[in-house]
């Protein structure tokens, strides 16, 4: 029997491990995956509160990100293609117009 | 079935779903005039709901009705948010266009996008389930990487487009996992469900844990300290319709739905989130105040000038009273109105000033008076000179955080206006005294000196007679609080 | 004991892991590693010298299609569960017919644009 207390640990490591990943690595296509991996923490918590609630919002709710991450996955990478166009480049390190 | 409930929601996707539809089967018809019509129809729908909503007056204000088992509610404040989304879209719609020039191929493209996250902020303000703010806002944050990103020839907007991707996904993925810890702690993810936990003597841990990450993720919308830092380089990057799309509405949106979030889902928690909304309204409003005053671009000064606004409204917010969040409402207005003057003018000069610098402004007020009386009066407003909307909206703050006791802030506060003092009038300075690097005239067309004058007059009636529109955000919060 | 139904796994589990283990282990003990030179480096006796990269570059037009596939598939997410429950919710009236009509027609919109855009064209 998983327990709702294991899917938090579980979406709390994947949860930390996206957000390390997008702050850490410098290649945008590994911080989309990152991001990916954000979300599906969330998606991860959701369903197994969902179980333990017994109701079934939580699991409809990982409907609708799936969705919407697959919306962000699309302009993101047709945002990397373009920019990949211009530039030659897939790192954040390279992008020096503008100061951060 | 409540559908009549989303009447304006559908009117506006039906509008995208005819202009898309005529634009690819009849590409004889020039953009122009589709992206005018659009404009037209918006406006339409705009004048209709202001008339519905106000021709029922008192019910609606005082009414709600609620759709969809409680996921979707028409109150006051969903009435006001859609209203501002509308302005924000279609003065961001006649900026495009005037931006664009005549060889734009993906005019229509961009109107669409426009109305698609107008149609997100509608649906947000609306919104009291989490399954419905995440979806609305991410119709929102959506549109605005593509948005940013779409002068594809130009390497800072894409880099700017990139910037605000990694970290606007990212944010709404931090704001997701809250979502979801308070599911985990409440079992339900209406706003009504939230409320009744959070009034509990002692709210579980798992739900602080949710609203700490949702504000997080929140504060990165508004541009609020410490998640500010993106702004000042999507702003500059952005093409500079965007700029103003994304300065009036993406801002709308978040402060609309943290108002809605914090009155009626967290009520119960206000010492909880009490202390983190201060630190971050003293962060931003020193963040934004001293940030801009060194800065050469006036596209990257509206970044920090934002993040300092986001600071004086959040200090509303702070104030926890009908007061405070009556004055966030009433601060919109005036600093949506504001900034419509300023990024029109600059959507004007743009041809010749690409990257905005603010010494290239000098002269400008020998060079067309009515522009730089336009920029004048933005700039004004923004900075809270009386008598104009910004003086009336920052004071209202000002009353409020005295009367909340919260006198380190205020003092925060009053620093950070006199020091955006500072960097708004050195524009003016520039602009009016500065020795000028280009001196012929600048055409204006008549229909932009309407607007622009339209718009002026706003910002001096709404400071003027602030009666019915402070009498009108206070109905609205009073009504919000009272449920 | 359910755990001893699985002892055989965990057995094969286990010799696997050693194996691994000894084969990353015990090579670099026991022989001793060369200096490099190019004709270690190159392919052996037989098979041709590298002509190219390992990781070729490919057209971009794979990356559409690659996006435009992920935002047409995610679809069935919706029209899966929406097909389970169908039957028994047409007893309740055709709302649940007419909302997933509309939410095909809003894709069709989508599609109708990305076909007469030209991006489904292979040239």
């Amino acid at each position: 029997m998983i327990a709702a207390n294991d899917c938090l640990l579980m979406s709390g490591a994947l949860f930390a491990l996206g957000v390390a990943g997008v702050i850490l690595r410098r290649n945008i296509l590994v911080q989309l995956m990152s991001l990916e991996m954000i979300l599906n923490a969330a998606n991860l918590a959701l369903a197994g509160f969902s179980r333990a609630h017994g109701n079934l919002d939580g699991q409809v709710m990982v409907f609708f990100i799936i969705t919407v991450a697959a919306a962000e996955v699309a302009v993101g990478l047709a945002i990397v293609v373009i920019l990949f166009r211009l530039k030659k480049t897939a790192h954040v390190h390279e992008l020096a117009g503008l100061k951060l | 079935m409540e559908i009549h409930l989303l009447k304006s929601e559908m009117a506006v996707a039906l509008l995208m779903g005819w202009l898309l539809l005529v634009d690819l089967f009849m590409p004889r018809i020039p953009k122009r005039y589709l992206a005018r019509t659009a404009v037209v129809f918006l406006l339409g729908i705009t004048g209709w709901l202001v008339w519905t909503g106000a021709g029922v007056g008192e019910r609606w204000m005082e009414g709600v009705l609620v759709g969809g088992g409680g996921m979707f509610v028409l109150d006051g404040l969903a009435l006001w948010g859609k209203e501002f989304a509308f302005w924000a879209a279609l003065f961001a719609m006649v900026a495009g266009m005037r931006f664009a020039g005549k060889d734009d191929d993906h005019l229509v493209e961009r109107v669409f996008l426009q109305l698609a996250a107008c149609l997100g902020m509608m649906l947000l303000a609306s919104a009291s389930h989490f399954a419905l703010v995440f979806v609305a806002l991410e119709l929102v944050t959506v549109v605005f990487y593509v948005l940013v990103a779409s002068r594809r020839h130009d390497g800072l907007s894409v880099e700017a487009g990139v910037k605000y991707l990694i970290y606007g996904a990212m944010s709404s993925g931090v704001m997701l996992y809250g979502m979801a810890l308070v599911y985990g702690a409440t079992g339900s993810l209406g706003f009504a469900e939230t409320a009744r936990v959070a009034a509990q003597p002692t709210p579980p841990m798992l739900l602080k844990m949710g609203l700490l990450l949702m504000l997080a993720g929140l504060g990165f919308k508004l541009a609020a300290a410490p998640f500010h830092w993106w702004a000042p380089d999507v702003y500059e990057g952005a093409p500079t319709p965007v700029t103003a799309f994304l300065a009036t509405l993406s801002k709308g949106a978040g402060f609309v739905l943290l108002v809605r979030m914090l009155t009626v889902a967290f009520g119960g928690m206000k010492e909880f989130w009490l202390p983190v909304i201060g630190v971050m309204a003293g962060l931003s409003l020193l963040f934004g105040s001293l940030g801009g005053i060194s800065q050469t671009s006036l596209k990257r000064l509206m970044g920090y000038s934002s993040v300092a606004h986001t600071g004086f409204m959040l200090l509303g917010v702070a104030a926890v009273s009908c007061a405070g969040l009556g004055g966030v409402l009433y601060y919109l207005t005036g600093y949506l109105l504001a900034n419509a003057l300023v990024f029109g003018v600059m959507c004007e000069t743009s041809g010749e000033n690409p990257y905005q610098e603010i010494r290239e402004y000098a002269g400008l007020g020998a060079r067309s008076r009515w522009l730089a009386g336009a920029l004048l009066i933005g700039l004004l407003s923004l900075s809270g000179i009386p008598p104009l909307a910004g003086f009336v909206a920052k004071l209202l703050m000002f009353k409020a955080a005295w009367q909340g006791g919260m006198t380190v802030l205020l003092g925060i506060a009053l620093l950070a206006a006199v020091v955006s003092l500072y960097y708004y009038l050195n524009v003016i300075r520039h602009m009016y005294a500065g020795e000028p690097v280009l001196t012929d005239g600048l055409r204006v067309p008549y229909g932009v000196k309407l607007l622009q004058g339209a718009l002026a007059a706003g910002v001096v009636a709404v400071g003027f007679f602030p009666g019915p529109w402070w009498d009108g955000s206070l109905m609205i919060v009073r009504a919000l609080a009272g449920r | 004991m359910i755990f001893a139904e699985y002892l055989p796994a965990a057995l094969q589990a286990g010799i696997a892991l050693a194996f691994v283990a000894a084969m990353l282990i015990v090579p670099p003990i026991v022989a001793k590693k060369g200096a490099p030179n190019p004709a270690k480096d190159s392919a052996y006796e037989c098979g041709l010298p590298a002509a190219q990269s390992g990781r070729p570059r490919f057209s971009i037009k794979f990356y559409l299609v690659a996006i435009l596939f992920v935002l047409f598939d995610i679809e069935v997410v919706f029209l899966y569960p929406w097909a389970v429950v169908y039957k028994e919710m047409l007893r309740e009236g055709l709302s649940i017919l007419f909302s997933m009509l509309t939410f095909l027609a809003i894709l069709f919109l989508g599609f109708l644009y990305v076909w007469k855009k030209g991006a489904l064209d292979w040239k």
